[in-house]
């Protein structure tokens, strides 16, 4: 059976059923009730696969699509969606995510008959966006909001680029669209150029080794249909659409997609909408869609990304940790591991632990990662015996280890930041690696023999026992 | 993040903020706590404090 969504759902609940909750009562899509559920997940630090079964539309209407969130909520998840076990989520997960963006698989093109997309086809007047479960995720978010991403066609080259974007729904068939990838953005420049409408289809739901393989980081001329390919590591089934046809294909194996053309030059308002980094995107101007046909599997779940949450965030790191990693080893070759934290949203900061030989290499590993993404703010360096993917450890090596006077620098004027408005100009890197050219201090430790010795399990049982062993014998349970 | 600027509504009188581009850009603003739209210059507050712009 080729990859989806519904398959991978049917495997979570079959193999890891705890991490799946259900939320079986009809509940308001539009007026947060949705995203309270996960927020409150989310506060108590539960990251469970969410299911939504009884979705209330934006017209108030019981809606014919389940939700389903939090597909990405853990790495776990994220490493079994790449064929991998849970427990490599950390490091090998994303080693093996800098691989597989190096071995695409060609797309298979089949009949629109095998296609499970298009089992159901809405055109014209029967297509009414607003019946999807559409997702009011903040209390200042201009309208519910349609994440997930799209995919655009390059129109010189015939490239596809699938890329994370958001929709804004105006009318029945009618939308704002937020493309604010540079790969979407060039594409969508190239139809304006021309004056000609850009064909644009949103994809609302697959395997989540698809919107994984639509995150890695590959060169614009570099198919992303081919890609994601290597990370479900199979072809990627593809179906001609129903309003261009075999000139624009789009996934088979997709659960809703929401085909239509964005005309050159028409801008809409969208935003404010509570975006990755927790603060709202200021309202803006985005170009419009005009929607031309709705297609679905019977029976499709309406997928969501809970925005600035865990997997959100997942969606950065995973997919940039492989390669900073690489890329820092290839030249430096004492790298232990690189972690992109939540605390900087998966984006904004970056830990390096290196096998530090003398002094000075912290920062030139620092210096060397800071280009690696444009979203660093920070970088800091540790030790290889800290876990950068354990945030207490990495504070505890920054508190612990750092002189400002030496240890911190600022770089000014450099390149302004599109998530946050606090770095301007400005980045940080910190050399939190323990001082080797001055008598330092050494961090304690347990003698490694008795460690090893020592079973845990066989050491210590569960409950009070000292209490009950020690309680007249009148007040034992 | 590029500049924004404050909004207060003239209908509900919540707040919220704008990309700098839709200052003087003609295009009515929307609140998004009630759906009011109005342009820039009605607002009854505008906070259009920057870094280095005062």
């Amino acid at each position: 059976m080729p990859k989806d969504l519904s398959g991978f759902i049917s495997r979570i609940c079959a193999e890891f059923p705890d991490q799946v909750v259900s939320v079986r009562r009809p509940i308001r899509a539009a007026e947060f009730e949705v995203s309270a559920i996960l927020q409150h997940l989310d506060d108590a630090g539960q990251y469970p696969m969410t299911l939504f079964e009884r979705p209330i539309n934006m017209l108030g209407e019981e809606s014919a699509f389940p939700i389903v969130s939090n597909v990405f909520g853990t790495r776990e998840r994220c490493a079994l969606a790449l064929e991998m076990p849970p427990e490599q989520s950390k490091l090998p997960l994303s080693l093996e995510f800098a691989r597989l963006e190096r071995n695409p698989i060609e797309p298979q093109v089949i009949d629109a008959g095998e296609a499970p997309v298009k089992q159901v086809v809405q055109r014209g007047d029967e297509i009414d966006i607003r019946r999807l479960p559409i997702i009011k995720h903040f209390e200042a978010d201009l309208s519910p909001v349609i994440t997930m991403a799209a995919v655009m066609k390059d129109p010189d080259t015939g490239i596809y680029d699938v890329s994370f974007v958001k929709g804004f729904p105006k009318d029945a068939r009618k939308a704002g669209v937020s493309i604010h990838t540079p790969h979407l953005e060039r594409i969508l420049a190239k139809y304006e150029q021309r004056g000609e409408p850009a064909p644009y289809v949103h994809i609302l739901g697959h395997h989540p080794a698809f919107y994984l393989g639509a995150l890695a980081l590959t060169l614009y001329d570099s198919d992303d249909y081919h890609t994601i390919g290597g990370f479900l590591r199979e072809p990627l089934r593809l179906v001609p659409s129903e309003t261009w046809g075999n000139d624009f294909l789009v996934p088979a194996d997709a659960e809703i997609l929401i085909e239509g053309e964005i005309p050159p030059g028409e801008r809409t308002v969208v935003d404010p909408f509570g975006e990755v980094t927790r603060l709202y995107q200021a309202q803006c101007l985005r170009p419009v869609l005009d929607v031309t046909a709705l297609t679905h599997r019977r029976g499709a779940w309406y997928q969501n990304i809970f925005s600035g949450h865990q997997g959100h965030w997942n969606l950065g790191s995973i997919p940039k940790e492989g390669s900073v990693y690489n890329a820092l080893q290839r030249r430096f070759g004492i790298i232990e591991a690189v972690s992109l934290p939540m605390s900087g949203c998966g984006r904004l900061a970056c830990y390096v632990s290196i096998h530090k030989q003398r002094e000075g290499q912290g920062k030139e590993v620092a210096i060397a990662a800071l280009p690696e993404s444009w979203g660093f703010e920070v970088i800091i360096v540790v030790d290889a015996d800290i876990d950068v993917f354990n945030e207490r450890d990495v504070l505890w090596a920054l508190y612990t280890y750092v002189d400002p006077t030496r240890d911190i620098d600022i770089i000014h004027n450099y390149t302004k930041n599109v998530f946050t408005s606090a770095f301007q100009g400005s980045r940080i890197l910190i050399d939190a690696t323990k001082p080797l050219d001055v008598a330092f201090p050494e961090k304690y430790r347990m003698p490694p023999d008795v460690m090893k010795r020592i079973d845990l399990d066989e050491w210590i049982e569960a409950g009070a026992r000292w209490l009950r062993d020690r309680a007249p014998t009148g007040a034992r349970p | 993040m590029d500049r924004i600027f404050w909004v207060k509504c003239p209908g509900c009188a919540n707040r919220f903020y704008c990309d700098w581009t839709l200052r003087r850009a003609g295009f009515d603003l929307i609140c998004p706590f009630c759906q009011r739209t109005f342009l820039p210059d009605e607002s009854p507050e505008l906070d259009e404090r920057w870094f280095g712009h005062g």
